[in-house]
């Protein structure tokens, strides 16, 4: 996308983004507490300020027609993956896996198998590095979190299916 | 005389410092890992210190805010993961250099800079807390108020070029603070009925999500970094002619982190961002801030550093604990029968000399072990890069989850990094929307109260001596940067 398209593009989500906050922020009940600004009063505010930028911008950009000539660097980068954005997509559903399945297998293989598909899909292919990294990372970060800061991690489902 | 005489020699107490090394070392441990705030590092030690000498159970708790702050600038440059809230401004220029394969010297620079910022904030503590301590009396809630508009001021100077994608950044930064309870009122605002958005959304969260998940999610399409497994992993300190470069930029860092830290509930993330952009404003190359720049690392580092000492001025004087840190620090007081404030220098001016001249030790450990674990620490980075990517991730997921052992804000955090990815898409800067979120409650709670107070009299914010000043100030820079703006598009137009 060239600038122009890139300001239109974020001056419309804006004007979008701010339509809805305000309507949000338009819904919000008052308290008895309440005083002469009230609760929905400076986020209103904020929205209208977004609103107004976002037209300004929106509207520059039909202005700017160096921009339109203008390419900017945004496709992929040499040497990089083809396809960044569903490279980002696959890390983020990996990481969507990583939270669903962490209160269900708990902390020390939920972080395994991060390390393990998040080093894969980032191309690793050594598998016995891999397979090490994915087996120590559990523990090593278990004994850092749990054993020195006393931060309790998630034991998953495990005391359960083991009947304890 | 007689209580500084007994402090000095307690500098030579084997217990004062190994209490002021083993504090900083684990300070320094728990602010560079992402999630473990100064604050829970201080307070993961505090029921150890109930049987320790009150000197030394002190310095220990005040060594571990020192490492922290510092601690937080190591990822911060090194993998883009700010450790904590303050080391988020040394992320712009200390990443960059890092990825130029210059990461030894943007932590020698951090390094120097700490030791720089902690050492001036101790002087200002030792000689200036009486009249300071009166700075921090006169601020109103409509000075409050004003202080944060000074530190939305420098959003022009934050937003690479444009001041409206700024603006819809720093916007943004406000609607994430605004979620969870209203602050006059306690109603719920943008929460949708879920109990996790109450409290709101904390800035720590936010920022892990835009910097170290964005940039993972950018990483993994990206090739792998040319400097990966070659770069030097030397630290390098700065030589003379760059350490006479970084003075102007640690004194901007100095002065603003000395008022910010004198200030209740301004705190380190303000003064960094603000020396950041004030940094910016006054350097001969602002051209090189947001690409590598040395001054660009400097400033940031030098105020969150300030703050450590400076913070625990309206501490001992008032027994005003302006951070949760210092609040931390008061339970350590309150454990050993001390009472902070205007007393604690009559009762028991030991404590106070002995706690000043531990924090002189805690700024030379920092040092010192600095100077130890920073080169190790570069070589952890210079790791391949898939190991490196699922380490940080696991890392960076695993600090969030200790922050409130909540699995809701593991999944918010992978929220908060696909809208950095958005954000990166759209051109939008970044650090406007950080200077938005850790503001808008600041903003927002002082403009109410400051209306309630004056029974709805906008001319409070005008008739109050040291709000006026600091909006005029607020209104002096937005005009300064908007010229300079101007200037500079018009000279590039020729």
């Amino acid at each position: 996308m060239n600038d122009a398209w890139v300001d239109r593009v974020s001056g419309g989500l804006g004007m979008l983004l701010a339509a809805g906050y305000i309507a949000a922020a338009q819904s919000i009940e008052d308290s008895l507490l309440a005083d002469a600004v009230g609760a929905a009063g400076v986020p209103t505010g904020v929205g209208v300020v977004l609103w107004t930028a976002s037209l300004f911008l929106f509207l520059k950009s039909f202005k700017s027609k160096a921009g339109m000539l203008q390419e900017a660097e945004d496709g992929p980068t040499e040497g990089g993956s083809p396809h960044p954005h569903a490279m980002a997509l696959g890390l983020l559903l990996i990481l969507a896996a990583y939270v669903f399945l962490l209160p269900l297998l708990g902390y020390v293989v939920s972080v395994g198998l991060l390390v393990g598909a998040a080093a894969w899909f980032a191309g690793a292919r050594r598998y016995t590095t891999l397979l090490g990294c994915a087996v120590l990372a559990g523990p090593f970060l278990w004994l850092v979190f749990d054993w020195t800061l006393e931060i309790r991690l998630p034991v998953g489902l495990w005391p359960m299916w083991l009947g304890k | 005389m007689d209580s500084f005489l007994t402090a000095m020699s307690n500098l030579a107490s084997a217990w004062i410092i190994l209490s002021a090394f083993a504090g900083v070392l684990w300070g320094i441990f728990g602010g560079a890992l992402p999630g473990i705030s100064p604050s829970i590092a201080m307070a993961l030690l505090l029921p150890f210190t109930v049987g320790m000498e009150a000197t030394n159970a002190l310095v220990l708790l005040a060594s571990v805010y020192v490492g922290a702050e510092y601690g937080g600038s190591i990822p911060a440059i090194l993998i883009r993961t700010p450790g904590t809230n303050s080391a988020s401004a040394t992320v712009i220029d200390g990443y960059e250099m890092a990825k130029q394969g210059r990461a030894g010297e943007a932590l020698g620079i951090s390094l120097m800079s700490g030791l720089v910022g902690g050492l001036f904030g101790l002087a200002v503590l030792v000689l200036c807390t009486e009249s300071l301590a009166k700075v921090a009396l006169a601020f109103t809630p409509a000075a409050y108020f004003s202080l944060g508009i000074l530190g939305l001021s420098v959003i022009a100077g934050l937003s690479g070029g444009s001041l409206m994608r700024g603006l819809i950044a720093a916007c943004i930064g406000l609607m994430i603070a605004f979620i969870g309870s209203d602050p006059v009122s306690g109603v719920q605002r943008f929460t949708w009925g879920s109990e996790d958005l109450l409290d709101g959304v904390k800035p720590i969260l936010v920022m892990v999500g835009l910097f170290a998940v964005t940039e993972m999610l950018v990483q993994i399409g990206e090739p792998a970094w040319a400097n990966g497994g070659n770069a030097s992993t030397k630290l390098k300190l700065p030589n003379w002619a760059m350490t006479k470069r970084l003075i102007k930029p640690q004194s901007i860092g100095a002065v603003i982190g000395t008022v910010e830290g004198v200030t209740p509930g301004a705190g380190g993330t303000i003064a960094a961002f603000m020396a950041y952009s004030e940094a910016k404003r006054w350097s001969k190359h602002p051209e090189e801030f947001g690409k590598g720049s040395p001054e660009g690392v400097a400033a940031p580092e030098s105020a969150n550093n300030v703050v450590t000492a400076t913070a625990l001025v309206p501490l001992l004087s008032l027994g005003i604990p302006g951070s949760n840190s210092a609040a931390i620090l008061l339970g350590g007081f309150l454990i050993h029968g001390l009472q902070p404030g205007p007393m604690l220098f009559q009762k028991a001016p030991e404590v106070v000399y002995g706690l000043y001249g531990g924090l002189f030790i805690a700024n030379i450990a920092m040092l010192l072990i600095g100077l130890v674990i920073l080169s190790p620490c570069m070589w952890l980075v210079n790791r391949p890069k898939p190991y490196l990517i699922a380490f940080i991730l696991a890392l960076v997921m695993s600090g969030v989850y200790a922050i409130h052992q909540s699995i809701f804000e593991c999944g918010l955090v992978l929220g908060i990094g696909v809208l950095g990815y958005v954000l990166r898409l759209l051109r939008l800067p970044v650090l406007p929307l950080v200077l938005g979120l850790v503001l808008g409650y600041l903003v927002e709670s002082n403009y109410r109260r400051s209306l309630l107070i004056s029974g709805g009299e906008h001319s409070i914010f005008i008739t109050d001596p040291v709000s006026a000043g600091l909006l005029g100030l607020a209104l002096v820079l937005t005009l300064y940067t908007a010229w300079k703006e101007f200037t500079d598009r018009q000279q590039a137009k020729g």
